[in-house]
């Protein structure tokens, strides 16, 4: 997936994480993370990250995450949806 | 017997309420992807149901989605994301005819033989909140084999109606009694309307006990302070227990005797008197009371 | 969680005078002031009654309050990721905060970075990617780490007494950085005003002509609001400005020197010289104020240039300008900012 724009998703309320997802400035992924437990969770936040940009076959982007302490699975809905809204597609993948 | 006193209602788009919404302990939550989503959000939101219905443990909490209608953009992409998701059961808002169902049921079991899914996985509900829709409600209940369930929604009958709700509610007497009654014609939940007034609880308890009378199964909620009021109300009293105990009593000395025919209390049992005493002793024991465990044995 | 809180979520627009008074009248309720410069607005009710608002004024964020019998609802972040999404509509890539100290934590928790602070206020951006990057972009331009002197400047138009300054600074040190000040709020807009110091500095091999970003703040852009004295509103940006020039730019840049232009005419410029005579020291920079350059004994001014164009007069302005910045201000391109400054509205 190509990421042509950028999209946002997510809120900053308590358990969310708000996302941007950005055309690169160079090639490759960068990710940018604020968050209030970034000792005990931030690595465990990136590998998410990582794995949903390989799962959507997205190699080149910045992410941007300000998160107020989400679930795995919250970061994955609002990292999807940051996307699907920078590629300016529609979901498509639901069958996993 | 699934009890479903409460559908404790739960914005689709809130992370916090999403992920926690199970821990204030009522038998149903509902995530919305309707009404309370703003149409540039239905998409996030519905990322967010999906992923979490996939991956948290609401720990037996019954899960429901209320999709957005396939009149709306967004219906199908609803229905596609949540038969992969995997909640209990998908309620459709405003349906007005045994079509409405059919249609969406359609959609659904293409989705699960398309992603490999058995057929049936998911259950259906129907929400009803129009005249037209009440006037249908027989049909609609019996729509489909999926359907358990279906709900009156007052705020937009009332308003189709060209009238305002009361706190008698005497403008949906007859929806409500219309929709218990084809509930029960149908086999059946019947879940009655919320009641938004979260400081009035004195008019709360008042409705829900008036909901139990008319023979409801439960009541949307949208707020946890309002599930305990609920589970009071629909719990059992002793002597209730009691009779319904003496039922499945019977029942246990027929089947030791062989016995076909039996009477309880001078009456007769037949299949709905067991259902009933089933979900009495259900009831009892989901408000704590304690049932000592050999008189469940039928 | 705001289960049966009902709070409605609403923009509302400083153009439209019932939403703007809304606004004002909750700031004023809680002791701040409404600044003209606000954009958009978003207010959150609770039935019809407001308790909380937040507005963007360009890239800053303004007036976020929270009414007291609401406090503890996550309304904050609501306010914020209402604003940031309108922001990332309008194509603005981050936004600042102007605050008081004691609110740090409270911001740094909704993800905003700290860029520097004073006593008396502090400032955030709620990503601390774009500052890292203007900072090593900074870098970049002095690898060697050589003694470098800058120079921070508007110049609405480039003149020679502009030129003057960069060429005393080019004569007395290695490497001379040029920084612009971005913020469009003059009559020549920044692209023009680069293009004009550009040319007008190109032969002097050892000078760097940098835009100053988000980073370097005018006046004009600094709210005030949230000071109670608002005679204390000037020093308090000027501090804030050479906080962040003393703290972050120079070591970066391996700046030693700032050289500014003797101010004979705005008090304003000359009480900013003299806070930077007083602050930089502080931070080991050496301020060099150089006299101004004079034509028939009168000082040469971007506003001498100004007020000879407003006056049809363009040509004599050849005496002041480098001829690059004279062939703009003669030419078809300038024609709008000409009669811009005829018409008065500058």
């Amino acid at each position: 997936m190509k990421i042509t724009k950028k999209g946002i998703a997510g809120t900053l309320e308590s358990s969310d994480v708000l996302v941007t997802v950005s055309p690169p400035v160079e090639p490759g992924v960068t990710i940018e993370l604020e968050s209030i437990v970034k000792k005990q969770f931030g690595n465990r936040i990136i590998a998410v990250v990582n794995e949903v940009l390989e799962g959507l076959g997205i190699k080149d982007v910045h992410v941007s995450l300000q998160d107020k302490g989400a679930l795995d699975c919250t970061v994955r809905a609002r990292l999807e949806a940051a996307a699907y809204r920078a590629a300016g597609i529609s979901q498509l993948q639901w069958r996993r | 017997m699934k009890l479903r006193r409460t559908m404790l209602y739960v914005p689709g788009g809130n992370a916090a309420m999403v992920k926690d919404a199970h821990i204030y302990r009522s038998d149903a939550i509902m995530f919305d992807l309707e009404d309370s989503i703003a149409v540039n959000e239905k998409d996030s939101a519905r990322l967010l149901v999906f992923h979490a219905l996939r991956t948290l443990n609401y720990e037996g909490t019954e899960t429901v989605v209320r999709i957005n209608g396939l009149d709306s953009p967004y219906g199908r992409d609803d229905i596609k994301a949540m038969v992969n998701a995997g909640p209990d059961i998908i309620r459709l808002p405003k349906t007005e005819t045994a079509q409405d169902i059919q249609d969406v049921e359609e959609l659904i079991r293409q989705e699960e033989k398309a992603a490999g899914l058995e057929e049936g996985s998911i259950a259906l509900m129907a929400a009803v909140e129009s005249p037209l829709g009440i006037l249908n409600a027989y049909q609609i209940a019996t729509a489909s084999s999926r359907l358990i369930g279906i709900a009156f929604g007052a705020e937009d009958y009332v308003t189709n109606m060209k009238t305002s709700r009361s706190r008698a509610g005497s403008e949906i007497f007859y929806a409500r009694s219309a929709l218990v009654t084809a509930a029960r014609a149908a086999g059946i939940y019947a879940l009655d309307t919320v009641f938004s007034d979260l400081n009035d609880e004195e008019g709360f308890v008042e409705e829900v006990r008036m909901a139990k009378q008319l023979g409801f199964d439960g009541k949307s909620i949208i707020s946890p302070r309002q599930i305990r009021p609920v589970h009071d109300v629909f719990a059992p009293t002793e002597a209730e227990v009691e009779a319904a105990l003496r039922v499945m009593r019977g029942i246990a000395e027929a089947k030791k005797r062989n016995m076909g025919v039996i009477t309880v209390d001078g009456k007769m049992v037949d299949k709905p008197m067991v259902d009933r005493a089933e979900r009495i002793i259900e009831m009892a024991k989901a408000s704590g009371q304690r049932i000592p465990e050999e008189e469940l044995h039928v | 969680m705001d289960w049966g809180a009902n709070v409605i979520v609403r923009s509302l627009s400083p153009r439209v005078p019932s939403e703007r008074e809304q606004v004002d009248s909750f700031l004023a309720r809680h002791g701040l002031s409404y600044e003209d410069d606000i954009d958009y607005s978003i207010g959150i009710f609770s039935g019809e009654t407001m308790v909380a608002t937040g507005s963007l004024s360009g890239k800053v964020v303004k007036g976020v309050v929270v009414d007291e019998g609401h406090r503890g609802e996550d309304l904050t972040a609501k306010v914020l990721t209402y604003l940031k999404i309108r922001a990332h509509n309008q194509g603005i890539d981050s936004l600042f905060i102007y605050t008081l100290p004691k609110n740090r934590e409270h911001f740094t928790a909704l993800g905003y970075a700290e860029i520097a602070s004073t006593e008396e206020v502090l400032l955030l951006e709620d990503t601390s990617r774009n500052f890292s990057l203007f900072l090593s972009g900074l870098s970049r331009l002095n690898p060697d780490g050589l003694p470098a002197a800058s120079l921070v400047m508007n110049c609405n138009p480039f003149t020679l007494g502009h030129r003057y300054l960069v060429e005393r600074a080019a004569g007395e040190n290695p490497l001379v950085l040029l920084v612009v000040v971005q913020e469009d709020r003059s009559v020549f807009p920044f692209s023009v005003r680069m293009k004009l110091i550009e040319e007008g500095t190109r032969d002097l091999e050892n000078v760097r002509v940098i835009p100053g970003g988000d980073y370097i703040i005018s006046n004009a852009t600094f709210p005030s609001y949230f000071i109670k004295d608002k005679g204390k509103v000037f020093d308090t940006h000027t501090r804030l400005d050479l906080t962040i020039f003393g703290e972050h730019i120079a070591p970066a840049a391996g700046i030693r020197r700032r050289y500014v232009g003797q101010e004979p005419f705005c008090p304003v410029t000359r009480r900013y010289n003299q806070s930077m005579h007083e602050i930089l020291p502080e931070y080991g920079l050496e301020v060099v104020e150089i006299e101004r350059r004079e034509s028939d004994n009168t000082a040469i001014s971007a506003s001498e240039v100004r007020r000879l164009i407003a006056s049809g007069k363009t040509e004599e302005t050849v005496k002041i300008v480098p001829s690059s910045t004279y062939s703009y201000l003669t030419s078809a391109e300038a024609e709008d900012i000409r009669r811009k400054l005829q018409g008065g509205s500058a």
